[in-house]
């Protein structure tokens, strides 16, 4: 059966680009080849599209490839200095304060004695876990505190 | 040795070099390919300043992960789905940030002026405006599909490799943004629609 321009208008609207400009063997190419209107509306919708892509090809970013890469560079070293913060920060906090501990448990004054009472001679770890895991548990004079230190 | 060799051998050299860390190679690569991962992001989106943010989002991961590129797929394929998730995130975080400022702006009254609006030649504006007029009524997926395959020239079968999807639903996409687009164009020629039994 051959086809009417109704049936090609429908089908104009979601054809490859080939079948637009009437190229190949298909019924649709076949028509628009011998339909002058049917051609005119592939051409108009080519030329359309056309259209679209040079437009999207013009807009280039208005930021210069090598501002970009700069701004690249300097967020790189911004996300790697916040990670190694992370990865080095809680280590040094946990540290520090055992660090405080042990020092005044050593002879310093402690900050807080009159709140907790004396501290013992020598810091000892109520529960340690297994090698492995990271976490001691030490008990202070005050018996409703513990010290938990994830390292 | 042919052009098309010699392009595929200073991009493996390119892509080697930055999976070893080398800075210099890494940025050859960026600049190869800067123009069209923005044109992604554009299609993508939608949306000029969008669009850039997206690029320098997609430059940021591409450093970090180039070292998983691991040839399976084409070097474009990988770098469209890097392109991708840098937007699909970009975009999770605008739309919240924006349902912020639209609260903030309720409340103050205030227009805020984008800087980069007076910039750009009338032709850029014409062309802006042409895209978003296209554009606008489509999904982000029939956009980005138009664009891949009747825009850019990819086969449906590349495509699909790049958004990991069947190559029928690729295809089906494609028919609806055609549809809806072609119809735009028909809209503005009016005379050659009249005599077909059909309406817009």
């Amino acid at each position: 059966m051959a086809m009417n321009c109704d049936n090609a208008f429908e089908r104009l609207l979601d054809a490859d680009h080939e079948e637009l400009a009437g190229q190949g063997d298909s019924q649709l190419a076949v028509h628009v080849r011998e339909c002058p209107r049917c051609q005119a509306v592939g051409a108009k919708l080519l030329g359309g599209q056309q259209l679209l892509a040079n437009a999207l090809t013009q807009l280039v970013p208005h930021t210069d490839v090598e501002q970009a890469l700069g701004t690249a560079r300097e967020r790189r070293s911004r996300i790697r200095r916040r990670e190694q913060f992370w990865r080095w920060g809680p280590i040094a906090a946990a540290a520090a304060i055992s660090g405080v501990m042990i020092l005044q448990a050593l002879g310093g004054t402690p900050m807080l004695e009159s709140e907790i009472g004396p501290l013992p001679a020598v810091v000892e770890p109520l529960v340690e876990a297994p090698a492995g895991q990271n976490v001691m548990v030490f008990e202070t004079r005050d018996q409703s505190t513990k010290v938990i230190w994830f390292y | 040795m042919s052009e098309l060799t010699r392009i595929d051998e200073t991009l493996s050299a390119l892509i080697r070099g930055a999976k070893a860390g080398e800075e210099a190679a890494f940025e050859g690569l960026v600049r190869r390919h800067y123009e069209q991962i923005y044109r992604w992001a554009l299609a993508r989106t939608g949306d000029r300043d969008e669009a850039e943010d997206v690029t320098q989002e997609t430059l940021v991961r591409l450093h970090r992960h180039i070292g998983s590129f691991d040839g399976r797929s084409a070097f474009s394929t990988w770098l469209y789905q890097v392109t991708r998730s840098a937007a699909a995130d970009l975009h999770r975080k605008r739309s919240r940030r924006e349902r912020l400022a639209l609260k903030v702006k309720q409340e103050s009254q205030e227009v805020a002026i984008d800087p980069r609006a007076n910039e750009g030649t009338a032709d850029d504006k014409r062309a802006s405006d042409l895209v978003q007029t296209f554009l606008e009524k489509l999904s982000e997926r029939q956009r980005e599909i138009f664009d891949l395959v009747d825009l850019q020239g990819f086969s449906t079968v590349e495509v699909s490799a790049m958004l990991r999807m069947e190559p029928v639903t690729v295809r089906s996409h494609l028919f609806r943004a055609r549809k809806a687009i072609r119809k735009k164009i028909m809209e503005s020629h009016p005379e050659l629609v009249e005599g077909y039994g059909h309406e817009l």
